[in-house]
């Protein structure tokens, strides 16, 4: 499968303590990469690193998706929705400000799996952090993606939202998008998804299956 | 390529506003900023011997600096706090559409709410004499700046712990060099006297020029 993502020896210091020791890791189409660690542990910081949002102290990540603010989407651990906004205004924000279509957005698989139909009128302080951390799924990939990134996406999600999540993660990296999820617990969900599992230790990264 | 950025820029400051619209209390709170101030400096003015040529150029300034850090912490600062900053940063737009975005809504702010203190100050210290089209000028040459202090400050301040205290320092600061060039200006306006031809190019001059730099600056302060 083609690389979409190359991170190279990447090494990120917060003050005098270094939170990512040198990590290489590539991402490819279609790719479930799960990485597990401890809090601190550094996965956080790795997933804002390769969506862009943080820069790296040492070493870099290549992006041969093409650009990577439409080819990375990141749903992190709060939502980047807008509270006095409803479901739909902001699906409609962020699709304008991506060129999509929200009717494309609504109709997407994403939108039906994760039952947003439901709560769609709704403002987002109305919702509880499980359906928030859903529309933030969807919202991460209405630009169609190559590569996910998503930081703890199970947390919050009661049983038929982590069962329709999984569904979705494994048809949309069927369709060639690679995801890369972390979590503090190597956890069953994850390890039923992945197709590769790191685990984090004091910032080095390091093959677990 | 500026349409497609004028219509980023809409979408944007559609959001703005319609999160000031659904979450009133910060443009209620201006308001009644904007019209107390004015009913205050207003009722100085009536009951003193002071005349309108020394209160409104000592008023204009603070209620200018006043109004530039109320639209700091709906600008960018908001976004910080309600965690939506890096929606911005991820955003395909680019950091310039996103500060222009930022730059306009803040001008927008900073000129209404800055006529509401004017017209509220008119009608309490009434009759007054000052010349209202230039006043009009001077305050919309005055909120192009510090619309752009306003937005570079907020920008500047979304990760320090203490962009509370920060954010209108820094607004003070920045807007220092606009005011003591225009000082004389509006000092001439509340006397009711016209400025000499060809006052606004100067001001104009430095507002877009400060714009300019916080355009280029924009890139380095949000990536």
């Amino acid at each position: 499968m083609p690389i979409a993502v190359r991170v190279m020896d990447v090494w990120k210091r917060y003050g005098k303590r270094w939170i990512l020791r040198g990590i290489s890791v590539n991402v490819s189409d279609g790719d479930r990469i799960f990485i597990y660690g401890s809090n601190g542990s550094g996965k956080t910081t790795l997933l804002g690193i390769i969506a862009g949002l943080i820069l790296p102290s040492k070493g870099e990540v290549k992006y041969l998706c093409g650009l990577p603010r439409m080819c990375i989407g990141y749903s992190g651990h709060y939502p980047l929705l807008y509270e006095d906004l409803t479901v739909s205004e902001n699906i409609r924000y962020y699709s304008s400000l991506y060129g999509v279509d929200p009717g494309e957005a609504t109709s997407s698989l994403a939108w039906s799996l994760l039952f947003l139909d439901k709560v769609e009128g709704l403002r987002v302080s109305q919702l509880s952090y499980g359906w928030r951390k859903r529309v933030d799924i969807a919202r991460a990939l209405l630009h169609r993606p190559r590569v996910l990134l998503l930081d703890e996406p199970f947390t919050g999600l009661d049983e038929e939202a982590s069962s329709s999540l999984g569904h979705l993660l494994l048809e949309v990296s069927r369709g060639g998008v690679a995801v890369v999820m972390t979590s503090p617990r190597l956890e069953g969900m994850y390890l039923e998804l992945a197709t590769r599992v790191y685990r984090i230790q004091e910032g080095v990264l390091e093959v677990a299956g | 390529m500026p349409g497609r950025a004028g219509r980023w820029i809409y979408t944007l400051l559609w959001k703005d506003f319609l999160l000031d619209y659904r979450n009133p209390l910060s443009a209620s709170t201006q308001l009644i900023f904007s019209l107390g101030s004015g009913v205050l400096v207003g009722l100085v003015y009536r009951s003193s011997v002071w005349p309108a040529g020394s209160l409104i150029p000592a008023a204009l300034p603070i209620v200018l600096v006043f109004q530039a850090v109320f639209a700091s912490y709906n600008s960018f600062l908001r976004e910080a706090e309600s965690r939506t900053i890096d929606g911005l940063r991820l955003l395909p737009v680019g950091p310039e559409v996103v500060f222009a975005s930022k730059l306009i809504y803040s001008i927008i702010n900073i000129f209404a709410f800055t006529i509401l203190f004017l017209l509220s100050l008119l009608f309490f210290a009434w009759p007054i004499n000052v010349a209202l089209a230039p006043l009009t000028a001077w305050v919309l040459l005055s909120s192009l700046y510090m619309g752009g202090v306003s937005s570079l400050s907020s920008a500047m301040m979304i990760y320090s712990r203490a962009r509370g205290t920060l954010a209108p320092v820094l607004v003070l600061l920045l807007s220092l060099p606009f005011f003591q060039s225009s000082a004389v200006h509006v000092g001439v306006i509340s006397q009711g006297y016209m400025p000499r031809p060809g006052w606004p190019i100067p001001l104009t001059i430095l507002s877009l020029g400060f714009i300019l730099v916080s355009l280029i600056l924009a890139r380095y302060v949000l990536e």
